[in-house]
């Protein structure tokens, strides 16, 4: 089972990937993790003992912390997790940014979701 | 009555000229005459008086030597008239009481003329006396000589004077001629070339070689005007070189203006760009749920019609379906909300100033604004302060521009107090919104404030930027305040912010009246 | 006025007493020089050796100038103050003393005639004649004399 963490200020988001992957959840392939904010993810992920998820999925334009910075954060305090950057926004120096920053994805909206469960599952079997 | 410098140096001249002229042709002549008659007469006397010692040596020395010669040398002279030797003799009466003087030619020369013992001078004659004494005889010398020497001596001296005068004026005349070639002609040839000069045409130069003070005034004049020249060159190259300065400024301020243009028009385009890029992103979001909700949607139904789906599934797949489209109207709506806040910043359409009664217009927007938070959050309490001047009344706006700004000033108000109530946990501080109004000389002022959370500064310099925004997403556009900024620039009016990150913010709207 | 009248009376008085004693001494003079005798001395040249006493009166009273040669005459005379002037003056000219000086005065006056040359002394009057061309002198007949002087009227004395 892969556990996934998915950090986005839309709220409908939680409705949205439970929708997508209702299959994988059913199997219990997947396991989703919604954090409506930076603040929110950071502060999960400093609750887990021992870090059980494999995959972050982060928003870039949040209020508050962006997705940058929740990055960063990571990446630092957990260099094993896998971050996956989602934005509206498919400029050149948001991606420059996020893999300067040690992104292993980039993804831009509208999600490609059948694409989006492949580079789970690679990312999960690695 | 202007006399020119040349009439003064001829008058000067001609007065002297004629003084002296004057002096020669009259004084001068006449006292000549009369020192002539004096030596004259002198002379005569002189003569007499040799005569008479020559006479008197001969008779008592019996030496005629003296007498010879000082008669040949009388004898010599064409004006003598007469030479007398006049014997006087002391006639006494008979008794020796009483005598007579009785004087006698002795002898005359020339010989036969008859002679007046008394004679005495007169205009004709000249007679002097000088008498001897001898133990031989008592006599005088009487020497008559003619005055025509004088006379001709007079007319000799007037003729003389009459040329020297003639002479004196001729001179005279030559030398006012001269000093006023040399004195008023050059003074008039520098007047005329000062006066050109005056007139502007500094190549005027004065010929002067005269070694005197007029030379060095021409010389200084010359310099002067040199000076002048080389000063007004100076200038007008200067003027050239400022007139060039100007035009380079001139087209600096042009191609300013033309890159001000274009930075407007780029910044337009930016801002344009921002926009789209704000469209893009503000719109992707509920577009990705409304396309994400209607697919799943889709999806559902197909399930639901699925044989195999069990009932208590099928009522899952429903209420399913039912979340999906009310969360496709959300998004959909919020969409739409985008796109009209959208239209109305780039919107060009003007509206119609009207005089309005701005106090009781604010009174109405405040009502609206705080309704409107109400109704999304029944738990929200506010104190509302309106401090209204009562010396505005009527004022010409355009309503509907300044409702909008006026309530998303409100709404930005009740919702920094509304965070703040959230955020913090302050027992002595009530939330509060005060919205007043302000009659200034020329200006309306309409104040909106509150005690919320603040604005930082980095965030005040952002504030009326298109698409900036503090709140979550969803939660606003980021185009209020930047729409507010533009309609309140359209009424020539101004917005401006005062705001301390954690007490408050206040919105001040300046309207010129 | 008194006083002056009184000091005239006896300037008169005195004047009187001088004018008696000089006619005293003078006539005892010409008493002694009467009996002298006069010559008449010439320059060698112009002057003739022989003339008639009239010619030698017209040469001695200026009227003639120029001896027969051409020669100008000059007249040399002892003083009138002298004896032999006195003598010359009686003897030659008929005249006082002072009636020749007032005859040679009015001559001269008149530029009739140069004047004589007077002499104080014999010595003086012949060396002026000696040297003098045309000189005539009236000088004091002596026998040491004699050979020098011109006949006048074949006479050597007058």
């Amino acid at each position: 089972m892969i556990k996934i963490m998915i950090v986005d200020d839309e709220q409908d988001v939680e409705s949205l990937f439970m929708q997508r992957f209702r299959k994988d959840l059913k199997s219990n392939q997947f396991e989703f993790h919604f954090a409506f904010s930076a603040e929110s993810a950071t502060q999960y992920l400093s609750s887990l003992n021992p870090i059980d998820i494999v995959l972050i999925l982060s928003d870039i334009n949040m209020p508050g912390k962006s997705g940058l910075d929740l990055l960063k954060e990571v990446k630092s305090k957990f260099p094993q997790l896998k971050v996956m950057m989602v934005t509206a926004y498919g400029d050149q120096q948001n991606y420059d940014k996020a893999f300067s920053l040690g992104a292993d994805d980039f993804i831009t909206k509208p999600i490609d979701f059948e694409q989006l469960r492949e580079k789970i599952v690679s990312l999960g079997g690695t | 009555m202007r006399i020119t410098l040349k009439t003064k140096i001829w008058l000067t001249v001609l007065s002297v000229v004629m003084m002296f002229a004057f002096f020669i042709l009259f004084y001068f002549p006449i006292q000549q005459e009369k020192y002539l008659l004096k030596n004259f007469n002198k002379e005569i006397q002189n003569l007499a008086n040799t005569v008479a010692l020559g006479v008197k040596i001969a008779i008592t020395e019996q030496n005629f030597e003296g007498v010879q010669t000082a008669i040949d040398f009388v004898k010599g002279d064409p004006h003598l008239r007469f030479i007398s030797i006049l014997q006087t003799d002391t006639i006494w009466n008979d008794n020796h009481s009483s005598y007579n003087i009785k004087r006698t030619v002795f002898k005359t020369y020339p010989d036969g003329i008859n002679i007046d013992v008394n004679q005495t001078s007169n205009d004709s004659i000249i007679v002097k006396e000088s008498s001897f004494n001898t133990s031989l005889m008592n006599g005088s010398i009487l020497l008559g000589f003619s005055t025509n020497e004088i006379v001709d001596s007079k007319k000799q001296i007037r003729l003389t004077s009459l040329a020297v005068s003639l002479i004196v004026f001729i001179v005279g005349i030559l030398i006012g001629f001269w000093l006023a070639r040399n004195i008023s002609v050059p003074v008039l040839a520098l007047r005329d070339a000062a006066n050109r000069v005056g007139e502007g045409d500094l190549s005027q130069r004065v010929n002067n070689y005269s070694r005197d003070e007029i030379g060095e005034l021409g010389v200084a004049f010359n310099r002067m005007v040199n000076d002048l020249e080389k000063a007004q060159e100076e200038i007008k190259s200067s003027n050239i070189a400022l007139a060039k300065a100007n035009d380079e400024l001139q087209l600096t301020v042009e191609n300013l203006k033309s890159t001000q243009a274009q930075l407007i028009q780029s910044e337009k385009m930016a801002s344009l760009g921002q926009l789209t890029a704000g469209i893009a992103h503000e719109i992707q979001n509920p577009l990705n749920f409304v396309n994400n909700f209607s697919e799943l949607s889709a999806e559902l139904i197909q399930e639901y019609e699925a044989s195999e789906t069990t009932n208590e599934d099928k009522i899952e797949i429903i209420k399913d379906i039912k979340s999906n489209l009310e969360k496709i109207a959300h998004h959909g709506k919020r969409a739409d909300r985008i796109v009209k806040g959208m239209l109305m910043h780039s919107r060009e359409q003007k509206g119609e100033k009207i005089p309005v009664k701005i106090n009781q217009q604010l009174e109405e927007d405040t009502t609206i604004a705080f309704h409107g938070i109400r109704a999304k959050n029944s738990s929200f309490q506010c104190e509302i302060v309106k401090d209204f001047d009562d010396k505005i009344d009527k004022v010409n706006i355009i309503p509907q521009d300044i409702n909008r700004v006026v309530i998303n000033l409100l709404n930005n108000a009740f919702y920094a107090v509304s965070e703040r109530a959230n955020n913090e946990n302050e027992p002595n501080w009530k939330p509060t919104v005060i919205v007043s109004t302000k009659h200034l000389i020329d200006v309306i002022s309409i104040g909106i404030e509150d005690n919320g959370t603040g604005i930082s500064d980095e965030v005040k310099e952002k504030i009326f930027n298109p698409f900036f925004t503090t709140k979550p997403t969803g939660e606003g556009t980021g185009l209020g305040l930047s729409i507010c900024y533009d309609i309140i620039k359209s009424h020539g009016g101004e917005i401006k912010v005062q705001s301390e990150y954690g007490k408050g913010t206040k919105f001040t709207i300046d309207l010129k009246i | 006025m008194m006083k002056n009248t009184y000091r005239n009376q006896l300037k008169n008085r005195l004047a009187k007493i001088v004018f008696l004693l000089v006619i005293i001494f003078l006539s005892t003079n010409i008493s002694v020089l009467a009996q002298d005798k006069l010559g008449v001395i010439g320059n060698a040249k112009g002057v003739p050796t022989a003339m008639s006493e009239k010619e030698l009166k017209t040469v001695m009273k200026g009227e003639k100038q120029r001896w027969g040669d051409g020669t100008k005459i000059v007249i040399a005379l002892m003083k009138t103050n002298t004896p032999i002037g006195q003598n010359t003056s009686k003897r030659i000219y008929n005249m006082t003393g002072d009636e020749l000086n007032r005859f040679w005065l009015a001559l001269v006056f008149q530029g009739k005639t140069s004047a004589p040359t007077f002499f104080n002394s014999m010595n003086e009057l012949e060396s002026f004649v000696a040297q003098t061309p045309g000189a005539i002198g009236i000088v004091q007949h002596t026998s040491s004399n004699e050979g020098k002087l011109i006949a006048v009227d074949g006479k050597k004395d007058l």
